[in-house]
């Protein structure tokens, strides 16, 4: 639901209160923003466990630097910036190697292929975490620099010029990149059984699918 | 803009993205449009991107783990021995628990908050009249305990917080002489469960709901249940799903197992203030229902049909245009999920002795039209995530005749089955 907008700067009186030391305050601060957190690193690293980790971790780096946020940007920006580039930082974790297709394929792929990577839980059943679905798949088969671009817009709704300020680039690259990214993901929704009737499959665009690594992260 | 024959749509990417958002000028539209007309490929990529997006955009987000908020703030809301407090000046000793309430609350207060209030006393009378005489008592003694830990708690609020809710629980002591148990009632607040693992019985799929509810030919009815508990070997769940009142307490502990002695006390003596009997057969419980009831109006402005007219419990009706059966599902669905209870589109109205869903249809003349209205995003600060919101109301088509029923509209019937 949309806040009223008495309640529309409620991110800047719950900031203002919890730096006064008001924990309480600081608990609705988190609540109103856990869940597009959570789901912002949930579909760019593809599993729960990396998701609650690098989610945590944003958070906390987030509060303990609350004194640092200027009302410049808007706390949702600010906040999203912090957790995008905490995910970035967990996929070069996973992956000192440069990054190539396959390597993200073992990372991506539940069950699907041989490589071992990262934090060994490859191997669970894809059932048990509730994120079997074709989808995360799909996403995963992106390069990071679209699969971003696409989880901000088009899943978490965030407008186009508050994404590219998140992620540190034009607003006409988001928007190349998501129509890149869109087109990329509904080949792969087709593949798996899943893309809601096309006309024909022009193939992903070169350059969205995972073979190599996009230049830019944070600004 | 000028898109000229061999300029594809890989061309003018950016401008396809404005396209299908409705965001261009008319002569740019216009440009997009005549060279679509005249280029199947490019019109066949832009369908498809547009399923693509709805199809995302319908994605629903995963609720976050439950620990992920101690993860996330307790060591703040609870520095370790010996550490740096990570705020400024963070009150000592302080136990971590926001009320439950208190989050829920926050949603409508604004603008709805004495209506709310009058409509809770008047409508938890009701319920309190209709329910049985142990159970109303039981929940008058338990009401009791809540008002002892609601006074406790909100001591520990933003005090903007606390006035509100005290202005709540004083507005509906004065409206009503059912004050005791409407007071209560209110400030017992609803017992939000989204922390809890609750065994839902018969939990339907969001898209199945919404596409119920777009072709239904009859009036489609929306039920609130209490779930059926799956016997599981944990106990705790199966009762906490069941238990209504009881759960908020029991959620507590969960969340901060890890947490401080003092909160593990403040939080054993709570406990203890709930009667067992509350953890037995899995009703609709009142604080439940008055919850629903406050939340629907609080969303949507809707009011409850009058008691004659009601199903198995407090019923609203509306007309809902057939393309906001999303918002609508995903508003009684959220309500559903914070209180623990079952959402379901129903075949049909339950079977009742005097069949009161006829006597409801006749009033049909009166009830109010539900409709998502869409805002765009905020320019400024905001909670920018949904742009939609439904609101009941004529508007300025008040006196118009009666929304298409069978094609465009379509009566929902939303009721607590208690």
């Amino acid at each position: 639901m949309s806040l009223s907008p008495q309640v529309r700067d409620a991110d800047t009186y719950l900031i203002e209160r919890a730096r006064s030391g008001d924990t309480d305050a600081l608990t609705e601060l988190y609540r109103r923003h856990e869940r597009r957190v959570y789901n912002l690193a949930l579909r760019t690293l593809g599993n729960p466990w990396d998701a609650a980790d690098v989610a945590q971790e944003a958070f906390i780096k987030a509060f303990r630097n609350l004194d640092s946020f200027k009302g410049e940007a808007r706390f949702t920006t600010w906040l999203h910036r912090i957790v995008v580039n905490a995910a970035y930082d967990h996929l070069r974790r996973q992956r000192p190697e440069p990054m190539d297709g396959d390597i993200l394929e073992g990372i991506s792929g539940p069950g699907g292929g041989g490589a071992v990577v990262g934090s060994g839980r490859d191997g669970i059943d894809p059932a048990i975490d509730g994120l079997s679905d074709p989808l995360r798949d799909a996403l995963m088969s992106l390069n990071e620099g679209f699969r971003f671009a696409v989880v901000l817009c088009d899943l978490l709704g965030f407008p186009y010029d508050e994404a590219a300020e998140i992620l540190g680039v034009q607003e006409g690259t988001i928007k190349s990149r998501i129509f890149r990214a869109r087109e990329a993901l509904a080949a792969a929704l087709t593949e798996a059984g899943y893309a809601p009737p096309g006309e024909r499959n022009p193939g992903p665009q070169t350059g969205v699918t995972s073979q190599g690594t996009t230049g830019e992260r944070r600004g | 803009m000028m898109i000229r024959g061999d300029q594809h749509v890989d061309d003018w990417a950016e401008v396809a993205v404005d396209y299908l958002d409705g965001q261009l000028d008319p002569d740019s539209r216009l440009a997009v449009e005549s060279h679509l007309a005249g280029c199947p490929d490019c019109a066949a990529r832009l369908r498809k991107q547009q399923s693509v997006v709805r199809f995302l955009q319908e994605t629903p987000l995963y609720d976050p783990p439950e620990d992920l908020e101690y993860r996330a703030i307790g060591e703040i809301v609870f520095p370790s021995p010996g550490g740096q407090p990570l705020l400024g000046p963070v009150e000592a000793e302080k136990p971590y628990r926001t009320p439950n309430w208190y989050r829920t609350l926050r949603a409508w207060i604004p603008a709805t908050v004495a209506i709310v209030a009058l409509l809770a006393a008047v409508v938890g009378y009701g319920i309190a009249r209709s329910g049985s005489g142990p159970e109303t008592a039981a929940s008058s003694s338990r009401a009791a305990g809540d008002l002892t830990t609601f006074a406790a708690s909100a001591t520990t609020v933003a005090p903007e917080a606390t006035m509100t809710a005290a202005g709540v629980a004083s507005t509906s002591a004065g409206a009503t002489s059912a004050g005791v148990t409407s007071t209560t009632a209110l400030a017992a607040g609803p017992p939000a469960t989204d922390a809890a693992p609750v065994t839902l019985a018969a939990t339907q799929d969001r898209k199945t709901m919404i596409r119920a509810i777009e072709t239904a030919q009859a009036p489609a009815y929306v039920s609130f249940r209490a779930p059926v508990a799956a016997p599981t070997a944990d106990g705790q769940s199966t009762a906490t799903s069941a238990a209504g009142g009881a759960d908020t307490t029991s959620t507590e502990t969960q969340t901060t197992a890890g947490g401080t002695t003092e909160t593990a006390g403040g939080t054993t003596e709570t406990a203890a203030g709930v009667p067992a009997d509350t953890m037995t057969l899995p009703t609709v419980s009142q604080d439940q229902a008055v919850s629903i009831v406050q939340q629907i109006t609080g969303f949507t402005g809707l009011l409850p049909l009058d008691e004659s007219m009601w199903l198995e419990g407090p019923t609203f009706a509306a007309f809902l245009p057939r393309e906001d059966a999303e918002e609508l599902v995903d508003l009684v669905r959220s309500i559903g999920v914070s209180l623990g209870l079952v959402v379901r589109v129903e075949g049909g109205p339950p079977a009742m002795g005097n069949s009161p869903s006829e006597s409801l249809l006749e009033h049909k003349k009166s009830f109010a039209v539900l409709a998502a209205q869409r805002a765009l995003q905020p320019a400024t600060w905001g909670y920018d995530f949904t742009t939609s919101t439904l609101a009941a109301g004529t508007g300025e088509k008040s006196g118009t005749p009666m929304p298409d029923e069978a094609g465009t509209h379509v009566i929902v019937v939303i009721w607590i089955a208690r």
